[in-house]
């Protein structure tokens, strides 16, 4: 799933022109036809996507931080790019959806998000050069220093630097 | 070596573990760094439920007409233009 994930990405990011971080994950909404609009959404609702006849619109909640929204954004296109059905999107947190079948999707979602916002190759890159500075990276890419630490973490990167 | 007090500082999210710390811990718990994640992410809360048939009737509501708000935002968006 995840050399999946890549190859979307790579292609978004050409699609969009975008050679360095932090990735303007607005102009890649934009250059697949959405309409990324904030609003004041309740604190639990991080966002919306509405697909609707010619009309594709991102709503993502202007209250939280921008990290956030930016975290948002590329979940809602993950969701779009991998032909998910459900739009509504709402945080719940409750124990039920462990066991929610729609929950795995949610994750994919958030998967491909973090593939999105912090493309592995180039943060391989930048791992070589700033090491496993969390905050730097962070600053670099525009997400919040705990996204960056979960990625480190999960794409192998920081096991593979501590290994050296 | 952490201590027990330490270990319950980080699993009430009291203090950070550095990414080393986190593969130490994967090693000594016989599980993988993502094992670890996949528990840390959804406690994080970046994961998000999409099936309202699992909310509450208030929630649904809430939700309902949160929808019916922005929808009617982005048509006056539209009007606009």
């Amino acid at each position: 799933m995840k050399s999946i994930n890549r190859q979307k990405v790579q292609s978004l990011l050409r699609m969009a022109e975008i050679s360095k971080p932090p990735i303007d994950v607005n102009r890649i909404a934009e250059e697949l036809g959405f309409t990324v609009v904030p609003y004041p959404f309740p604190e639990k609702r991080k966002g919306m996507i509405h697909i609707e006849g010619g009309d594709k619109v991102i709503g993502v909640n202007e209250n939280h931080p921008k990290n956030m929204q930016r975290f948002t954004v590329a979940h809602e296109i993950g969701h779009y790019l991998s032909g998910h059905q459900h739009y509504e999107n709402t945080f719940i947190d409750d124990e039920k959806r462990y066991f929610d079948p729609h929950f795995h999707q949610e994750k994919e979602a958030d998967i491909f998000a973090a593939e999105l916002l912090m493309p592995r190759e180039w943060l391989a890159k930048d791992v070589e050069q700033y090491g496993l500075d969390t905050p730097k990276l962070a600053e670099i890419y525009q997400v919040s220093e705990q996204a960056m630490w979960i990625r480190l973490t999960s794409s192998g990167l920081a096991k593979k630097h501590s290994a050296r | 070596m952490k201590t027990h007090a330490a270990v319950s500082d980080i699993e009430r999210g009291k203090t950070s573990v550095s990414v080393e710390q986190l593969d130490a811990i994967a090693q000594v718990l016989g599980v993988s760094v993502n094992d670890i994640l996949e528990t840390e992410v959804i406690s994080q809360g970046f994961s998000q439920n999409r099936d309202s048939s699992s909310l509450s009737a208030s929630d649904k509501k809430e939700m309902d007409v949160t929808t019916k708000g922005f929808l009617d935002h982005i048509k006056s968006l539209k009007n606009e233009k």
